[in-house]
């Protein structure tokens, strides 16, 4: 009886556990700021689709944390394998869409080591090159419903360009890890929650750049954050 | 033989290309001389510093044209759009290396890279640009507009271009091209205008296309005294001569277009006059040469065209020469279809018939002649039988006779022996004329030869009061002659001037040497001839048939009716002898007829 017991003992030590590592963790929120105004619009009383006009081209934003814990980051970057019986859900991989030629979206962020996918959706040949440190490459001619799929292994920015096209413009945004977020129309985002302590938010913004700012997670409650531009 | 024909021809023909050859020479001269009258040379100019300044505007536009084509493209820009964070190590070599590429296609001095902060990424050009030159420009594009000017170096120009190089509708650099304003342009001026160009960035040469330093020197010389500065009003200087006596240039200052107005960046258009004037010494040399071909043709053809012609002529000429000699048979070798042909027929034609003609007159004298002679010497016998008859009617044995009847005998005789004399003359004549008569020709002293014939004249023109006197100035001279024709000749002569001179009247006789030529003048105090019976005396020496001028025909035993056989007979006695006779008379003066006897043949005749 004694080892079964020890091993019932174990069992509910480790279930015991399993709440206490996700209860003292805390999210970052914030909003992103592309004006002055578009803070002084917010407010206001009724904020509405003022804020929103003020707050145009935030969503090309992409806010992450600069460092995790592995641990967390191991975490994040299998979200819901829990249970070894859970299924893994198939791989995702986000997409730029080259229409009317534009690249669809504008922005994508992708977290280190991920891949993307550019597909031609256009009725024209296009021909995606990139000059930028984290990622130099080019696809070449590919004509209209051609699927690449290109790696990103290291975190930056990187710049899509035709060289078919002058005006077209896209950006792969490669986060180190998977804490990153997009914000909506009003700028508000929402980080995935970290184990409490000092952490640097970056943001960056195809044409205001790149800001950061120091961050402290508490164990309780989340942290909130105003970045900007 | 004249060849004033010949020349004449060549002059004609002559004369056409020596014309044309003057008046082309005078036009080509006068045209040449207008073209390079200063106003047409002055539009030169005007043309060149508008063709300067369009290619100066076509290069803009070329710079313009290749740098938006270069900043639009997106491997250009795309460099330009990293930022600091995406760029790496090899970010400066991509930009070189880019550069480079459109560089190539631009072909531009200028190919600068700059980042929106106005700093040099890459510079592949030829050459490159100082920050201070640049940056006004740099300025302007960056603040997206593009900037087009004058980049003023201190040794060079460069026109310019500074594009705004966009991405995502931001600035993100600046792509500066440039072209020299230097020895390239120039000469690629000068190839087009034939116009020497100069650029000065104040009193500093950048480019020239002036080769020879002695042009270089009087030109910096000339601006030197301009004192160009910033407040020179350029347009006011006009157009300057600028020269160092061997060559001269017609000189035009400007401020280079794009260059502030108070600038000191200049370009200097000269324009020499050597091409006009070498043009117009090539073209006289070549309407010279040309013009002494035509000439030496033109002569050619003169000189065969006038053989041509001249050849039978001078053929025909021979032919009448040869005609007047007598000889009637020599060939004219012309054998043509032509007008000349047609006159050597002719000719030929009128020489048969000539020398039908001649023979037939020729024949008919010596008929007339034959019959003189022999009718003269068939007078004698019946002469001599009267003669002898008379003789023996008055010898008294045959009878006496009336006195009566004596004088009717003495008429008889009298005009017998007149009767004589004409059948002798008449025979002389006639021998004369058939050359038939035989000189006994011996050297005789003159002086002997001119008495003998004195005392015959005196003895014919006996009872006329008419003296005779001789002068000889050498009265031994001995000349070579037939001594009683001779002495005939000159009695007839006298004879003649007894009978024509009044009484209480002088004939002189006068002879001498003269030169070479023996003269024996007749000279008598006459009434003299008339003009047209001299003539007809000096033609064919005929005597005349007049004889209302003697003043007594008693003296002469035949009276005032002699058939003038007197003179012919002298005239062929002396022209028997080599001789000639000459008939001078003054109407109312008298008259001299004089023997002319060349001593030469005398002299001949004597050895």
């Amino acid at each position: 009886m004694r080892p079964k017991r020890r091993l019932l003992v174990m069992m509910f030590m480790a279930l015991a556990a399993l709440p206490a590592v996700r209860s003292h963790a805390g999210a970052v929120e914030g909003t992103v700021w592309m004006s002055r105004d578009a803070q002084a619009a917010a407010a206001r009383p009724t904020p509405g689709s003022r804020q929103v006009r003020a707050q145009r081209g935030v969503t090309d934003a992409v806010v992450w944390i600069e460092k995790i814990p592995e641990a967390a980051e191991l975490k994040l970057s299998r979200p819901g394998r829990r249970w070894f019986w859970q299924r893994a859900k198939s791989e995702l991989v986000p997409t730029v869409l080259q229409t009317d030629q534009k690249f669809l979206p504008r922005v994508l962020a992708v977290p280190a080591g991920g891949r993307i996918e550019i597909r031609n959706a256009d009725r024209v040949y296009h021909s995606t090159f990139s000059v930028s440190a984290a990622k130099r490459f080019d696809l070449g001619i590919h004509a209209p419903g051609r699927r690449d799929t290109v790696g990103f292994p290291q975190g930056g920015v990187i710049n899509l360009h035709s060289a078919l096209y002058p005006e077209m413009l896209g950006f792969v945004v490669v986060t180190p890890n998977h804490a990153f977020s997009r914000p909506d129309s009003l700028g508000r985002f929402s980080l995935p929650k970290l184990p409490p302590g000092r952490y640097t938010v970056r943001a960056w913004h195809p044409q205001r750049g790149e800001l950061e700012r120091e961050v402290e997670v508490t164990r309780k409650g989340n942290t909130s954050v105003s970045l900007r531009f | 033989m004249h060849q004033s024909l010949r020349w004449r021809i060549l002059f004609l023909t002559a004369l056409a290309p020596l014309l044309l050859g003057a008046a082309a020479l005078f036009t080509v001269h006068r045209d040449v001389a207008q073209h390079v009258d200063d106003s047409s040379l002055h539009e030169n100019l005007d043309h060149s510093v508008a063709v300067f300044e369009g290619m100066l505007a076509t290069r803009s536009r070329a710079l313009l044209g290749g740098a938006r084509v270069v900043a639009q493209d997106p491997r250009f820009s795309s460099l330009l759009m990293l930022g600091v964070s995406q760029r790496d190590r090899r970010f400066t070599n991509s930009v070189k290396v880019t550069a480079h590429d459109f560089n190539a296609i631009t072909e531009t001095d200028l190919f600068e890279v700059l980042d929106r902060q106005g700093r040099v990424l890459a510079s592949t050009g030829e050459d490159h640009s100082s920050a201070l030159a640049r940056d006004a420009l740099v300025r302007q594009a960056l603040a997206g507009q593009v900037a087009q000017g004058v980049l003023i170096e201190d040794r060079a120009h460069y026109q310019v271009v500074a594009t705004p190089v966009r991405g995502d509708g931001r600035v993100v650099g600046v792509l500066l091209l440039g072209a020299t304003i230097g020895p390239r342009l120039a000469s690629e001026l000068r190839n087009q205008m034939r116009c020497e160009v100069t650029f000065l960035n104040g009193a500093r040469t950048t480019g020239t296309t002036l080769s020879d330093s002695v042009d270089r020197r009087a030109l910096a010389t000339q601006l030197a005294e301009l004192h160009l500065g910033p407040n020179t009003a350029i347009h006011r200087l006009g157009i300057l001569r600028v020269g160092t006596g061997s060559r001269e240039f017609l000189t035009l200052v400007r401020r280079i277009p794009g260059t502030p107005r108070n600038g000191t960046q200049f370009y200097v258009l000269q324009r020499s006059f050597d091409p006009e004037v070498s043009f117009a010494n090539a073209m006289r040399r070549d309407l010279l040469a040309i013009a002494a071909v035509a000439l030496i043709l033109a002569l050619v053809g003169g000189w065969l065209l006038s053989s041509q012609i001249l050849g039978p002529i001078h053929r025909l000429v021979r032919g009448a020469r040869e005609m007047q000699a007598g000889n009637y048979d020599h060939p004219l070798d012309v054998h043509r279809r032509d007008e000349l042909g047609y006159l050597a027929k002719q000719f030929s034609d009128m020489r048969q018939r000539e020398q039908a003609y001649v023979g037939s007159l020729e024949q008919a004298t010596r008929l007339k002649s034959e019959f003189i002679h022999i009718a003269s010497h068939e007078l004698r016998t019946p002469i001599s039988v009267i003669h002898g008859c008379l003789d023996l009617l008055s010898n008294p044995k045959a009878g006496a006779l009336t006195p009566q009847q004596h004088k009717l005998l003495d008429a008889m005789r009298d005009h017998l022996g007149r009767l004589t004399r004409v059948a002798e003359s008449a025979t002389q004549i006639a021998e004369l004329k058939s050359e038939r008569i035989a000189l006994d020709i011996q050297p005789q002293p003159l002086g002997a030869v001119i008495r003998a014939a004195l005392g015959l004249a005196r003895a014919a023109g006996a009872g006329r009061a008419v003296r005779i006197e001789s002068e000889l100035d050498d009265d031994k001279r001995q000349i070579a002659v037939d001594a009683s024709r001779m002495s005939q000749a000159i009695m007839h002569l006298v004879g003649n001037g007894v009978r024509f001179t009044p009484d209480g009247g002088c004939v002189r006789v006068r002879a001498g040497v003269a030169g070479d030529t023996l003269r024996i003048a007749v000279i008598d105090e006459g009434d003299g001839i008339p003009a047209e019976q001299l003539a007809a005396l000096r033609s064919h020496g005929n005597a005349t048939q007049d004889s209302q001028h003697h003043r007594s025909a008693s003296g002469l035993e035949h009276g005032s009716h002699g058939l003038g056989l007197g003179l012919p007979l002298a005239r062929g006695i002396v022209e028997a002898h080599g001789g000639e006779l000459q008939i001078v008379s003054v109407l109312g003066k008298g008259s001299v007829f004089t023997i002319l006897l060349p001593l030469e043949a005398q002299e001949r005749a004597a050895a």
